[in-house]
């Protein structure tokens, strides 16, 4: 996506927009959180003065405290630049606001940044991101009032799961790198993506480039850090990484069980243990895991940001009642960090708002305590919320518990195998696993019993075992066939085929069995017109395979009756008749070898009744500009529709989202969409197949 | 945000018919048009090597061009031309598949970038079930009108449509509206356009047609003073539905 339609999405004139940039400038000009003024402030005045190559040893030099930046260098440059101009201004005027100022700014621009990627990954959600996210009481209170920089290493962590869902590996995994150099505890998403890449079998190719410039991009941010003994004393010995072991089950002989690394272990394991984890669980997980980290640890507030937008993007279509108690949430979080923790300074009315409420009305006893019980049970049950949104959400189509079985059938020449492998363009190679019925021919095609029998007869084939192995592979066992060579015209060694998330089945018979027939979930028929069928069977027969043409126009003849009586009565049993026409009918005297372009073709569909096609044809006639036939069925009969024009990849694309939500999760990330009668096919059988499991989910 | 009356007097009754502009009144066209624009531009520069900026100047060019040649004819706004035209100006000569292409980009992307305004459908709902007809009066040729019409699928609330292409001129003229009223037939009250256009919407509408006039208010509409004034500006659709309930 440009940057400038990114753009357009974003909702800069909504009114929840404007009112959380209305609070955000107040803040930015008005308060000077307590710790930029008495810690990054300092730290960024030191370096400029002392050595902006190695700020962390001028700090120290000139007598600063040694927590007051324990952040590595991607986020030492993200803060430079505009304090650098506001310290100069500062210099200039004699004031003292300027570097602070830019201290707010740099924040305010990061923070919009966020937004910008959140509303990016979610624009159907625009309102509940901006409720969730841009008005969330956390991040206003953490970036504004008590001024932490965590929105720093939360956007990059953000931008590189953006990436990573575009299958931009390398980019990702720097993008991961510069956000655990800000911060090291992003490191803690780590594992989870890493779980999330490698479980599933269309993502494992990510996996290495993403963790190999990872590591590289790692090594190049972490040693300056590593050189410098001032910047290891700051960044490395943080008082903060010992609050890993502060919660602890103590044991009789000193030893003691850490409850921190205990839940964030388990979280791995049972994700680990997930069969199938979508990009919508994966955030789910993150934010679980900076939750756990927050709920069991002293956490400092800026911690509580790096969930809150994935809480955000989670709970971005859920029910409101969840988004009104994740908003009560970030509300008493509010309360109980203004209540005990410093804030801002007003300097500009004088004001000093910075000392913790608890300090001027004094709670009644264990009144802080009690505070906090109850963020820890809403800590609690936002993770339940979290992961019972993330797992329902996920595997929208329960591909894990059973495979989407597609059976298609129809005479040889009508374009079976075409239509599967263009089906596995869609849904991505490694998620596809195609049985083809040239497979269970019984004999080789030298063998005498070819001269009585075509292989258009059931009998010729061996349909039990191609039965079987289906229904082993829909129950996802592995199954051992051989297979058929074209070329050689004989059977290889039998091989391992394992089942996948898409099983298709093609062959001359694949529907022809009732019982195999009610184990698919979408049953295709393809059929094609007489004179468009003899020419591409010349074609390929005569053109690519080097037979006689006489004994192609043998073949078919002798194949007739054999097609009419067990090849044509499959279409009464499927879901989805489709066939190409010639425009106009052909003369096959004129073309007796297939030689010649294909003619121009149009489509013929015939979709059972109860499949809605209303959305897909309205698109494929207003947005690809398609001529659509519709013929009205009588009862029980199939809807038909005629398909002529030009269609555009591109167009099928959009066509495609048209069909029904929840179907990228099936797709491959980048799915393959043809062009003419070949898209149409793919978006009617897309079409289907969302019927098809959307059916399965009302009736399992 | 709220209904804006001029002319109180006006919108007393219920409307007997009414009038809708499309573009930029049933959508925000400026950044659907953006979007489009975009992917075109992006096209030629990934087919053609056509740089952005020269692709921006051949195109404003181009439709300089033939809005100049067909004033006030529905082909004046044809993206085929300009992008035809447009291929020209560039040096390529004809490329009848190109321009093709162009404009189909240019369409599918408008079409699925487009956001119908928030209400409108239930507006039109409100009219259907009050038994007042409408009819789209649009400029533009039929064949992409009728696209939009029906992917949107407005086909089933509007009772007539009427383009500047079967009218034989654009709006403001009064061809138009004349056929539209001729579709329509007699109506025993006040008949409504809206539209968000000063001039060929509202002042048109109320000189060709007598109509009351409502004008949709968004970013880029300017309400105007004087006979371009609307009786009624307003936001949203919403606006217009609980007029249309408050009115006998």
């Amino acid at each position: 996506m440009r940057l400038r339609s990114a753009l357009g999405l974003f909702p800069a004139r909504d009114p929840l927009f404007l009112t959380g940039l209305a609070i955000r400038l107040v803040l930015v000009l008005l308060a000077v959180p307590r710790i930029h003024s008495e810690w990054f402030i300092p730290f960024f005045s030191n370096a400029l003065e002392g050595g902006l190559f190695s700020p962390y040893s001028a700090h120290l030099a000139q007598g600063g405290d040694l927590p007051a930046f324990p952040y590595g260098v991607v986020m030492y440059l993200a803060v430079l630049p505009l304090v650098t101009i506001g310290a100069g201004l500062d210099r200039l005027t004699g004031a003292t606001v300027f570097a602070g100022l830019g201290l707010n700014l740099t924040i305010l621009l990061l923070d919009l940044a966020l937004l910008a990627l959140l509303v990016a990954m979610r624009p159907a959600a625009k309102r509940r991101i901006l409720l969730l996210y841009w008005l969330s009481p956390i991040v206003l209170y953490v970036c504004y009032w008590h001024g932490q920089l965590d929105v720093v290493p939360v956007v990059l962590l953000m931008l590189s799961l953006f990436l990573l869902f575009r299958e931009q590996p390398a980019a990702s995994g720097v993008a991961m790198a510069a956000a655990i150099s800000s911060k090291l505890s992003m490191a803690l998403a780590g594992p989870i993506v890493l779980i999330y890449l490698v479980i599933s079998r269309r993502r494992r190719h990510l996996a290495a480039p993403m963790v190999l410039a990872g590591t590289a991009a790692s090594l190049v941010l972490h040693l300056p850090v590593l050189a410098s003994p001032a910047a290891r004393s700051m960044v490395l010995g943080t008082p903060e990484l010992s609050k890993v072991y502060d919660f602890s089950i103590r044991l009789s002989d000193g030893l003691e069980i850490y409850l921190l690394p205990v839940a964030y272990l388990l979280l791995l394991i049972s994700a680990w243990l997930i069969r199938r984890i979508s990009a919508q669980l994966l955030l789910a997980l993150v934010a679980v895991g900076f939750l756990v980290i927050v709920l069991m640890t002293p956490a400092s507030p800026g911690w509580y940001l790096w969930f809150t937008p994935f809480l955000a993007l989670t709970f971005a279509e859920t029910r409101q009642r969840i988004v009104i108690f994740v908003f009560g949430f970030g509300a008493l979080f509010f309360a109980f960090h203004l209540l005990r923790l410093p804030g801002s300074d007003i300097p500009l009315w004088g004001i000093d708002l910075s000392m913790p409420v608890a300090e001027i009305v004094p709670l009644p006893e264990r009144g802080a305590s009690i505070l906090l019980s109850v963020l820890f049970a809403g800590g609690l049950m936002l993770c339940l919320l979290l992961m019972r949104e993330g797992v329902l959400r996920n595997d929208y189509f329960r591909l894990s518990r059973r495979p989407l079985m597609i059976g298609i059938a129809g005479d040889s020449s009508t374009g079976k195998d075409q239509l599967a492998s263009s089906l596995t363009g869609l849904f991505g190679a490694a998620a596809v696993t195609h049985v083809s019925g040239d497979d269970y021919h019984l004999w080789d095609r030298h063998k005498p019993m070819w001269q009585v029998m075509t292989h258009l007869n059931p009998s010729a084939n061996d349909l039990q075992k191609f039965r079987e192995d289906l229904f082993a592979l829909s129950s996802g066992q592995t199954v051992k066939n051989r297979h058929y060579d074209h070329d050689l015209g004989r059977m290889n060694a039998p091989r391992t085929i394992a089942s996948n998330e898409v099983i298709l089945a093609t062959g001359l018979h694949a529907l022809y069995e009732s019982e195999l027939n009610n184990r698919f979930d979408v049953r295709i028929f393809l059929d094609m017109e007489d004179s468009l069928r003899t020419f591409l069977k010349l074609r390929r027969d005569v053109q690519l395979r080097g037979h006689e043409p006489r004994a192609v126009f043998a073949a078919i003849r002798s194949r007739q009756l054999d097609r009419e009586r067990f090849i044509q009565p499959q279409a009464a049993k499927a879901d989805l008749v489709m066939g190409l026409e010639p425009l106009h009918p052909l003369r096959i005297d004129e073309v007796p070898s297939g030689e010649g372009a294909i003619p121009n073709l149009r489509l013929r569909v015939q979709v059972a009744q109860g499949t809605p096609t209303t959305p897909l044809i309205r698109t494929l006639v207003g947005v690809c500009g398609l001529h659509v036939d519709r013929r009205e069925p009588a009862s029980g009969e199939r809807l038909e529709f005629m398909l002529e024009g030009d269609l555009d990849p591109e167009d099928t694309a959009l066509a495609a989202s048209a069909i029904s939500a929840g179907l990228d999760d099936l797709l491959d990330a980048r799915p393959k969409w043809l062009g003419g009668p070949a898209g149409m096919m793919q978006l009617f059988v897309l079409n289907q197949v969302a019927h098809a499991l959307k059916k399965r989910l009302l009736w399992p | 945000m709220a209904l804006t009356v001029f002319n109180p007097d006006g919108l007393k009754q219920r409307p007997a018919c009414v009038l809708f502009d499309t573009d930029n009144t049933l959508y925000a066209y400026d950044p659907a048009h953006e979007q489009a624009m975009e992917a075109t531009r992006q096209k030629a520069e990934r087919q053609l090597g056509i740089a952005p900026r020269t692709f921006d100047d051949a195109f404003a060019e181009a439709r300089r061009q033939v809005k100049a040649r067909l004033h006030g004819t529905a082909s004046s706004h044809s993206r085929l031309l300009y992008f035809h035209r447009m291929l020209e100006l560039v040096g390529l000569r004809t490329q009848v598949l190109l321009a093709l292409d162009f404009e189909q980009t240019y369409w599918r992307t408008l079409l699925t970038a487009a956001q119908i305004f928030d209400g409108a459908k239930e507006f039109l709902d409100d009219l259907r079930q009050l038994g007042i007809p409408t009819v789209i009066i649009t400029d533009l040729t039929s064949q992409i009108q009728f696209r939009k019409i029906v992917y949107w699928g407005f086909d089933s609330y509007f009772d007539y449509v009427v383009t500047s292409e079967e009218a034989g001129q654009d709006k403001p003229h009064a061809a138009p509206f004349e056929l539209a009223l001729e579709k329509i037939g007699k109506v025993g009250g006040p008949l409504w356009m809206i539209g968000d256009n000063p001039v060929t919407d509202i002042r048109a509408a109320r000189i060709h047609a007598g109509a009351v006039t409502l004008q949709k208010r968004h970013e880029g509409v300017q309400v105007l003073d004087g006979e371009l004034r609307p009786d009624a500006a307003f936001d949203h659709f919403a606006e217009l539905r609980r007029l249309l309930s408050s009115q006998a």
